[in-house]
């Protein structure tokens, strides 16, 4: 992770998503700081996974916008997606090939490469703890597994932010538990976390401030544990 | 950098997963060898009719000669001497010959007399085609030989003696049965090279799609936004995934090219020529297979429409019977599709019938097929993976 700059990791301004008729996301605003893990809580529908695709650069904004460590997200908006780690919803990697190669794709869009690239996939292959099942389709993998491959993908190239849409949905409770303590390490190495989630527990055990997001607004916003403005 | 990373990756994909080499390479090789068989009798070069010459007389015998030694070499139709009619009935039997003109004992004497005699066509039942040839041989040979002995004996009805040296020089006139081609060119259709071409060409389609389907299917499963989450170019993304499915369509064709030459012979033309004709084909073809795919919204649908519209223009642009045996309206609407203007010129070339001009024009039209219908299909793909 380079030195990040003055100012918050993450910054969105009266964004606005709308779906034909249907505003999605209604002039949602949050800062999320270095070394922050911001909870955006809310039931399904709400908004949040489509706040985070306009976070990550994935969907562009109908208003507002949104500034990465201060720069601007949008196509070609290199230096601002490099600092992003995305952890999607849903397993999103190729499942008819490894964990090291879908670690290796990504990381080379990412501009990751040689030596260096090697030595990150080791390592955040150690951090989910899938070292040793590496040069496995991902079709082989149990639930769990692809669950902590998926959380690999977003670390590889040591992002300053990383945005986890709802990373514990369909995860037994044991693969669960692993999850939220490799958030719990991350969020307390410096780096600013996002993460969606409907389950106030979870929001709690994991967040310094929480977002509440119904009918895409945020209609209440404090820190973890205390009462919400 | 990221377009060959992507296409790099989406190959090892679909080399992983058979399924797209059945379509780029299995499907169309195979489809070729049938059709080239069953239509064009590929491997058989064209027809083998056998002689018995059960007469021995002298019109008999010069007639056997000049049908085994007047027939080019290497021709559609050829002819093999065979020594009585039990081994022109057996070798016909098992296939050896395809049919067999029987010239009856008899048949010389009788024909200088002024007396029919027919002669013998042997065929089997499923060889229909090659009893025609042999019927036609036997019909043109006798006729030819009733006149020349009518001739005769016109001049021997009005006092005068036919002189020994007109009789021998009627005797020396070549049989009357010429084997030119349909001068397509320098040398005729080579069926298997038409059929490797056409079949591939459909299969193109479908492997074309995959790039278009892709991007669906990805979008599915959450890698499309990953992949959008990263520095990389959408552009860039696209240009990636169109380029593995046109190497793997390239290669296909070029899989057909190399194996129908080297397995059944087939003559597909010069090769540079042919190979500027695949990849304007991959080109149109692509073009068209993009701008399909982009007006589906899920994967079932791209299915539904490639398969549709694939087949809707390989019966109008001579994919299944070829250009030059549809009716005249059919052939000129050909030339509406991709597909006819491809076939075209594989056929020009394999018939050796290729002009510099024909060729030119058909590449041009297949590129500005491919620049306008591949332009619009890839900005509705790229829109759509903005949306």
């Amino acid at each position: 992770m380079t030195a990040a700059p003055p100012g918050p990791a993450l910054r969105c301004r009266r964004l606005v998503r709308r779906f034909g008729d249907r505003v999605a996301v209604d002039g949602v605003s949050f800062e999320i700081a270095a070394g922050e893990t911001y909870g955006l809580l809310g039931p399904n529908g709400a908004g949040k996974t489509t706040t985070i695709s306009m976070v990550a650069g994935v969907l562009a904004a109908d208003a507002g916008d949104v500034t990465v460590r201060g720069r601007p997200i949008g196509i070609g908006a290199g230096e601002a997606k490099r600092a992003i780690g995305l952890v999607p919803q849903d397993v999103a990697l190729y499942e008819d090939l490894t964990a090291a190669e879908n670690l290796r794709f990504f990381g080379r869009l990412q501009g990751l490469t040689g030596p260096h690239l090697r030595s990150r996939i080791a390592e955040v292959l150690e951090v989910v703890g899938l070292e040793d099942r590496a040069g496995d389709r991902v079709s082989s993998y149990s639930g769990g597994m692809r669950r902590r491959a998926n959380i690999a993908v977003g670390l590889l190239h040591d992002p300053a932010l990383l945005i986890l849409d709802e990373p514990t949905v369909g995860v037994d409770p044991q693969s669960r538990n692993q999850i939220l303590e490799s958030i719990e390490t991350l969020g307390g190495a410096g780096l600013a976390v996002l993460y969606t989630t409907h389950y106030m527990e979870e929001a709690e055990r994991l967040c310094d401030r929480v977002g509440i997001i119904d009918r895409g607004r945020i209609v209440a916003e404090g820190r973890s544990g205390t009462e919400m403005a | 950098m990221t377009t060959l990373l992507v296409a790099a990756t989406d190959l090892r994909r679909r080399i992983r997963n058979r399924s797209a080499l059945i379509t780029a390479f299995a499907a169309p090789l195979a489809l070729a060898v049938v059709f080239g068989v069953l239509v064009g009798g590929a491997g058989s070069g064209g027809f083998r009719i056998g002689i018995v010459d059960a007469d021995g007389s002298h019109m008999a015998r010069a007639m056997t000669a000049e049908l085994t030694h007047g027939a080019p070499a290497g021709g559609t139709v050829r002819f093999a001497v065979l020594r009585s009619p039990a081994e022109a009935r057996r070798r016909v039997d098992d296939g050896d010959v395809d049919a067999a003109v029987v010239i009856p004992a008899g048949f010389g004497a009788a024909a200088q007399a002024g007396h029919a005699r027919s002669m013998l066509v042997l065929q089997r039942a499923d060889r229909l085609v090659a009893g025609e040839v042999a019927r036609a041989v036997a019909t043109s040979v006798g006729d030819e030989i009733q006149r020349v002995a009518l001739a005769l004996r016109v001049l021997a009805a009005g006092g005068t003696a036919p002189s020994p040296a007109l009789v021998q020089a009627a005797r020396r006139q070549p049989v009357p049965i010429s084997f030119g081609r349909i001068p397509l060119g320098g040398r005729e259709l080579d069926a298997a090279a038409f059929y490797g071409a056409s079949m591939s060409i459909v299969f193109l389609f479908f492997t074309i799609s995959l790039a278009a389907r892709s991007v669906l299917a990805e979008r599915r499963d959450g890698t499309l936004a990953r992949i959008l989450a990263t520095p990389a170019h959408p552009a860039a993304v696209l240009a990636g995934k169109t380029l593995s499915v046109a190497v793997l369509g390239l290669a296909g064709l070029l899989t057909v090219w190399a194996v129908t030459a080297l397995a059944f012979g087939a003559r597909w033309g010069a090769p540079g020529a042919v190979a500027l004709v695949m990849a304007a084909t991959v080109f149109a073809v692509g073009g068209l297979s993009l701008l399909i795919a982009s007006l589906a919204r899920t994967e079932q649908q791209a299915d539904a429409y490639t398969a549709v519209v694939t087949f809707s223009l390989a019966l109008l642009g001579g994919n299944f019977v070829g250009p030059s045996q549809m009716p005249a309206l059919l052939r000129t609407l050909s030339l509406a599709t991709p597909n006819g203007w491809s076939l075209t010129a594989f056929t020009d070339l394999s018939a050796d019938a290729a002009g510099l001009g024909s060729i030119a024009t058909a590449l041009a039209v297949l590129l500005a097929c491919g620049l306008v219908t591949g332009g619009v299909g890839l900005t509705r793909v790229y829109r759509g993976m903005r949306a």
